[in-house]
């Protein structure tokens, strides 16, 4: 599967967007990458843009769930910006959209992962009845 | 065929070094050999020319001497006649005394002239010479000796002044072959100067020619003497003395350089020519210089015999060059082979370690030259290559070992899905057909059923995120635990969440299982059933339409601890159909990297709505790889597919009242099942 990892920032929070799709074969990369660009931004909390992402395995989805811990130890949050079309449906079918923070643009995710509460409508925690 | 033979030479380093040091060697010993022969023969020729012109010379002026001896009395003589007369014998006395004080006057003669009358008596003509038996006297007016016929009284009357003759046998006076030096003598009588007569000395002619024969010049040169019409006067040949001259011999043997020669000689020159000697075809040299009077000495010798010195170093100078020559062969190929020794032993042996051969050692090599230094980063190269490749050998063996551990886990893996079908074969309320197809790194799919009791069939497929050993570790925890949990007669959703709770236990790796689980009452046909982030099945309605069934919220097993799950419930009709998979068959991909997806799914289901499970197990599996054509399958496929035929008493015993109501494990709020 190929995919392009680009690096941005929103504030200081720091993004990573995701062009094609993240599987088996690049989910260690995807990981890796983050980590450094977390580690060069000296941040805690990071933004995974996936509105140009379009397709996600469960290899995917578990190197996402590795980026959660992985900020939340640090003390940081993990936002997902930008569902679209198959990853969407793969994040509703796995429940991950309950796992994290979802928003719409970039600006909201940040809000989100930035620590602030989150804009009504946002997804809800897990574990929360 | 010699073409080949060429090809298939491969001259070594020594021998092209050889051949290099050979030839330039060879081409500076010829170079300096032809000079120094060349420069050699010509210092040679001209000594020789310079000893031949002194020889030549001195035999000349021997000739002359003895010609300018005899010269003195004569004219001594004459002109002691010219002043007054004497008496016969006190001219033989004079004549006698001549011969004594000059050894080399053969004969001397007075001859007058005889009177102006015709048959008047001749005068006397006193002649003394040197006889067998000491002085002979003869009187030459006497007898049949007119010696007023004779050249030696002609010439000097003629010309008036001394005169040499030309070798001429005195027959009837001295009797050999002699010159005469001829001195006129006059009177005179009233005031007139008249030719009284002649003064002769003779030399004789065999002893000018002993004079000359004794020269002897290397092996067979020899000398010789010619007179001024070039007339032999001595020569090795007796036969041409006074016989042949050297024009009538040129123009015998037809030789034109003998001719010149003769020219050159008869003319006074002096001369050093090479030519052929007379007769002969032997190359030889002619030195020849004039003697007083007209004569001409010639010096001849073969050339071969003053090159013979010159030959006979050359020989040697020609066998010692084949010696050196052998000798610097003989060096220059021990040197070469010497020096090349190492590189042949290098090139046989990286040869060999070219072949494989990495055991063999390159030989030391202890000079520090440039071979030295290729010799050690050889073997240099070649221990770490030896090194390599144990390495390589190793790594082999452990990933061999490796692959094969993972293809006995792949087994074992397979070996815990239940295999036999059909697997309950004395119940015929439903039937079950279920597949996995690996790929080919080791997989995380699921699938299971067993009885809970006589009228409930739990089953499930699952799929474990990523793959490899821990996957496979994972799906077997998964699948036990599921086994484990479900024989306690709890809820699907409550299963669930015990299953989830222990599995998000330190899961340190977030490794997690996407899991749909349903408890079928084969009483009733209702399906109770759960789901945890996985996709949802298919129902087929009998032999119509196929559509997706709805499921219950719930994330993914193994994540989050506290997360709860919904149970929802359908009923299945007699021969409904449920099909369950994992993404490996929807998210196969082609070579034009398109996926299979839900829609070719769906219409496949459509299509195959009345098969059989087996029949549509096998039928998806053969559909998903049609699609994917010869693209590498990159995830493990599931298929499980589940018809239910119905109760057999179900008409006569009425069951159960099929449960319409949802039961929430965690207390999530009902949904409302697709068929209710």
């Amino acid at each position: 599967m190929n995919a392009k990892f680009d690096d941005g920032a929103v504030g200081l929070t720091a993004v990573v967007s995701v062009q094609g799709g993240l599987d088996a074969t690049n989910a260690a990369l995807f990981e890796a990458h983050c980590k450094k660009r977390l580690a060069s931004l000296a941040q805690k909390s990071l933004v995974i843009d996936l509105r140009a992402a379009n397709f996600l395995s469960s290899a995917g989805l578990r190197s996402i769930l590795i980026l959660g811990k992985h900020v939340k130890a640090a003390g940081g949050r993990l936002a997902i910006c930008g569902l679209q079309g198959v990853v969407r449906e793969t994040f509703v079918i796995s429940g991950f959209l309950d796992l994290f923070p979802v928003a719409e643009t970039l600006e909201q995710a940040a809000g989100l992962a930035g620590g602030g509460p989150p804009p009504p409508g946002a997804a809800t925690p897990p574990g929360h009845r | 065929m010699w073409r080949r033979c060429l090809e298939a030479f491969r001259p070594t380093l020594a021998f092209k070094l050889g051949l290099l040091v050979l030839a330039s060697t060879g081409l500076i010993f010829l170079v300096a050999f032809g000079y120094s022969n060349r420069v050699a023969r010509r210092l040679l020729l001209q000594a020789v020319e310079e000893n031949t012109r002194n020889l030549a010379r001195s035999t000349a002026s021997r000739i002359e001497s003895v010609l300018r001896a005899v010269e003195p009395l004569p004219q001594w003589l004459a002109r002691n006649l010219g002043n007054g007369s004497l008496t016969v014998p006190e001219m033989i006395r004079q004549l006698q005394e001549e011969l004594n004080v000059s050894p080399c006057i053969y004969g001397s003669a007075i001859a007058f002239a005889p009177g102006p009358d015709p048959g008047s008596k001749r005068p006397e003509a006193p002649y003394v010479y040197r006889g067998s038996g000491g002085f002979q006297y003869v009187n030459l007016a006497e007898g049949d000796y007119h010696y007023d016929t004779w050249e030696w009284y002609l010439l000097p009357r003629e010309m008036g002044r001394p005169v040499w003759t030309e070798p001429f046998f005195d027959e009837g006076g001295g009797d050999t072959l002699m010159c005469t030096y001829c001195v006129p003598f006059f009177r005179q009588a009233d005031g007139k100067r008249t030719f009284a007569g002649v003064v002769t000395a003779d030399i004789q002619l065999e002893q000018l020619a002993r004079m000359v024969s004794a020269i002897k010049l290397y092996q067979s040169g020899y000398a010789f003497l010619l007179a001024q019409n070039g007339q032999f006067i001595s020569h090795p040949n007796p036969e041409w003395v006074f016989k042949e001259s050297i024009f009538s011999l040129a123009e015998e043997t037809g030789s034109q350089p003998w001719r010149a020669i003769g020219r050159a000689m008869v003319q006074g020159k002096e001369g050093f020519v090479k030519t052929q000697a007379p007769g002969s075809a032997v190359d030889s040299w002619v030195y020849h210089v004039p003697v007083a009077g007209g004569w001409s000495v010639g010096v001849i010798f073969p050339e071969a015999e003053i090159l013979a010195g010159l030959r006979a170093m050359n020989r040697t100078v020609y066998w010692i060059g084949i010696l050196g020559f052998g000798l610097l062969l003989a060096v220059v190929v021990t040197v070469s082979l010497g020096i090349t020794r190492p590189i042949r032993v290098l090139a046989r042996q990286t040869h060999e370690i070219a072949l494989g051969n990495l055991e063999l050692a390159v030989p030391p090599v202890r000079s520090r030259d440039e071979v030295g230094d290729l010799s050690h980063s050889f073997e240099n190269m070649r221990l770490a290559l030896r090194e390599y490749v144990a390495n390589l050998a190793t790594t082999t063996a452990a990933k061999e070992r490796i692959e094969s551990e993972l293809k006995i886990a792949q087994t074992i893996q397979r070996s815990f899905l239940p295999k036999r079908f059909p697997p309950f074969p004395d119940h015929t309320e439903f039937d079950i057909h279920a597949d996995l197809h690996p790929a080919k790194q080791v997989g995380g799919d699921l699938y299971d059923f067993f009885l809970l009791d006589g009228h409930t069939l739990f089953f499930l497929v699952g799929d474990v995120s990523g793959k490899g050993v821990p996957a496979a570790l994972f799906m077997a925890v998964t699948k036990t635990l599921m086994k484990g949990v479900a024989e306690q007669q709890l809820s699907p959703a409550e299963v669930l969440a015990k299953v989830n709770l222990e599995l998000a236990i330190d899961n340190e790796e977030m490794m997690f299982v996407t899991l749909w689980c349903g408890a079928l009452d084969l009483r009733t046909g209702e399906l109770r059933h759960t789901n945890a982030g996985h996709l949802p099945p298919l129902l087929l309605r009998g032999a119509g339409e196929a559509q997706w069934v709805e499921l219950p919220k719930g994330p993914v097993l193994g994540v989050v601890e506290e997360a709860v799950y919904g149970t929802q419930s359908i009923v299945l009709r007699p021969m409904d159909t449920l099909l369950l998979y994992t993404d490996g068959v929807n998210e196969a991909f082609n070579t034009r990297q398109e996926q299979f997806g839900e829609g070719r799914l769906e219409a496949f289901a459509q299509a195959e709505a009345g098969s059989s499970p087996k029949e549509l197990v096998e039928r998806l599996f053969g559909a998903v790889q049609t699609f994917a054509g010869g693209a590498e399958q990159s995830d493990d496929i599931t298929v499980l597919a589940l018809r239910f035929r119905g109760w057999p008493g179900a008409a006569a015993a009425p069951g159960r009242k099929p449960a319409n109501a949802q039961e929430t494990a965690a207390g999530n709020g009902p949904l409302p099942g697709k068929e209710n």
